[in-house]
């Protein structure tokens, strides 16, 4: 068997790009067999090039595996680094979002079962409640303290996420609300406690510990449901408490816009510490 | 103050609760290694988050790098000359080191994918865990750890980087590595290192700063420092009972601090030696 090796002179075409395709496959599939070849071509190769390649190939190797929200919103419009800063909450995570999901189409079934839509409207103010306590909640900034000291981490960051999880949460929370019996201009009766609870949870962020918080105003907008039926006297069910009627709901916007004041207020999120 | 001065602080106070954790500090960091040297309590984790912008003040004033953290737009840019290393990273351990040291990258700006990713590559290398930086933090030992640590504070190479006991759990030769690391990259860089490690502190630091109880018990160099212990510091065959601390040497005779008796062995006292008679003779002053 004749060896054929590639002509020095060809070697060099191909190490400055000057051949055809054809030629460069032959003498690639040579080159990958023949050490003797690969040094000769060595010698010959731009130093640049091969060092921008191998970098081409690091970084790809190098790439860190993007989850599904950071890609979805990489989609919608934000910049890379930005996507996978806002992403990285847990309550923007598929399995996050999925579990909210459940919990919303098991209420609407109960309601359609029942054919009234009083669980939904008192329970779907704390789903948005949950994610935005999940967002601010110090443990869960992935990089804990080493985060805290970064120029990006601050009010802008968290609170985009907060924005995030509240637009996830309504949108899964709208579509089931479309889902429930009879549908009339109450079934949006949630919206208004939802923003009230969320936005008060952000307000109090570091001047009380979120979670306990969260868990605080949750309990306490049950009770205070739960209150006003007692207070009604029997024969009137949740659905016509007058949280769900005008009244309720006044008080109720009243509450979300003074919290939402309180939160565009603050400058200092981002010494908020962490583990708080 | 002259141009080489990095952080002023004056009558730096913080409280927790009932407990007063620093009070009323005064120090000045010039370009440079420090170490910062105290018991636990002594309010050094607390000194350095407030240097690290990660927890306001109570009272007092504090300029680092020429802007107030207390501002906004002075925090934003005292972050962006910043690398700090806290004592408990809290990092989710699922993470490779790579991931997130490129994470904390794009925290600090760095956005643009290539450089941002050749920076990442070369300070893990600086550190010396090339070879494992896409294993997951949780698979790396804790010493890798607190290398991974490490190195995102040193990316985009900070004007003043803080360690808060960056030796904790690293074996002999790891800390002879990041001494030499802190050599390599701590030109023109003010660096404060809070640590128990007095060897450390003799090794690489040209100042000390001795802090018990929220105050600065001791300022100035490491040898001034184990000169306040010149004289009292003995070796004999056995246990001396009227010495404040003694323990066995390697050598198999006792190393006693305290007032010497008459005609004993007096030996050149070293930084952990004089470290010791100042918070024993602290503590002491405090039962009496």
């Amino acid at each position: 068997m004749t060896t054929w090796h590639a002509p020095p002179e060809t070697l060099q075409r191909y190490a400055a790009g000057a051949v055809d395709d054809i030629t460069a496959c032959s003498i690639e599939a040579h080159l990958e067999r023949c050490a003797a070849c690969r040094a000769a071509i060595a010698a010959s190769a731009d130093p640049l090039l091969v060092e921008a390649i191998w970098e081409g190939v690091a970084d790809r190797v190098d790439q860190p595996r993007t989850h599904l929200t950071e890609r979805i919103l990489h989609w919608v419009g934000f910049e890379a680094g930005t996507a996978r800063l806002v992403a990285a909450t847990p309550a923007l995570r598929l399995a996050w979002l999925a579990a909210v999901a459940l919990v919303v189409g098991l209420v609407v079934l109960a309601c359609q079962e029942t054919r009234s839509d009083a669980m939904f409207l008192s329970i779907a103010p704390l789903l948005p409640l949950a994610g935005v306590a999940a967002a601010f909640a110090p443990g869960t900034e992935p990089a804990g303290e080493i985060g805290s000291a970064t120029p990006l981490f601050g009010f802008g960051l968290v609170l985009r996420r907060a924005e995030l999880v509240l637009a996830t949460s309504f949108a899964i929370l709208l579509v089931g609300a479309l889902a429930l019996p009879g549908l009339q201009a109450r079934d949006a009766a949630w919206v208004l406690p939802a923003l009230a609870l969320s936005c008060t949870t952000v307000a109090l962020a570091g001047r009380a510990p979120v979670v306990p918080m969260a868990a605080a105003l949750g309990g306490a907008w049950l009770i205070g449901l739960s209150v006003l039926m007692l207070v009604d006297g029997p024969g009137s069910g949740l659905a016509e408490s007058v949280a769900f009627a005008a009244t309720g709901q006044i008080v109720l916007g009243l509450a979300a816009a003074a919290a939402l004041g309180a939160v565009l207020v603050r400058s200092d999120f981002d010494l908020i510490e962490p583990g708080a | 103050m002259n141009s080489s001065t990095s952080v002023v602080a004056t009558g730096l106070t913080k409280r927790f609760g009932a407990t007063l954790a620093l009070d009323g500090i005064d120090l000045e960091l010039h370009r440079g290694v420090t170490g910062l040297l105290g018991p636990n309590g002594a309010g050094k984790t607390t000194l350095l988050r407030i240097l690290a912008t990660v927890l306001a003040r109570d009272a007092g004033e504090v300029r680092l790098l020429g802007a107030d953290p207390r501002d906004g737009s002075g925090r934003l840019e005292i972050r962006r000359r910043l690398g700090y290393v806290p004592q408990e990273p809290g990092f989710h351990a699922s993470f490779s080191a790579f991931d997130f040291v490129d994470y904390v990258a794009i925290l600090k700006e760095m956005a643009d994918r290539r450089s941002r990713h050749e920076e990442v590559r070369r300070v893990l290398s600086l550190v010396g865990l090339e070879a494992v930086m896409h294993k997951r933090i949780r698979q790396l030992s804790g010493g890798m750890r607190r290398r991974v640590g490490i190195a995102q504070a040193l990316l985009g190479s900070p004007e003043l980087l803080l360690f808060d006991e960056p030796t904790a759990g690293l074996d002999p030769e790891q800390r002879l590595r990041f001494r030499e690391l802190l050599g390599a990259s701590a030109d023109g860089c003010t660096t404060l290192i809070s640590t128990h490690q007095t060897d450390d502190v003799a090794a690489l630091c040209q100042r000390v700063i001795v802090l018990l109880d929220g105050s600065v018990r001791f300022d100035g160099t490491p040898r001034a420092l184990a000169e306040t212990a010149t004289g009292r510091v003995w070796l004999s065959s056995e246990r001396d009972p009227s010495a404040r601390l003694a323990w066995i040497t390697a050598e198999g005779r006792v190393r006693h601090i305290g007032e010497p008796p008459a005609g004993v062995d007096l030996v050149e006292p070293t930084v952990e030696d004089a470290y010791l008679l100042l918070t024993g003779a602290i503590a002491d002053s405090q039962a009496a």
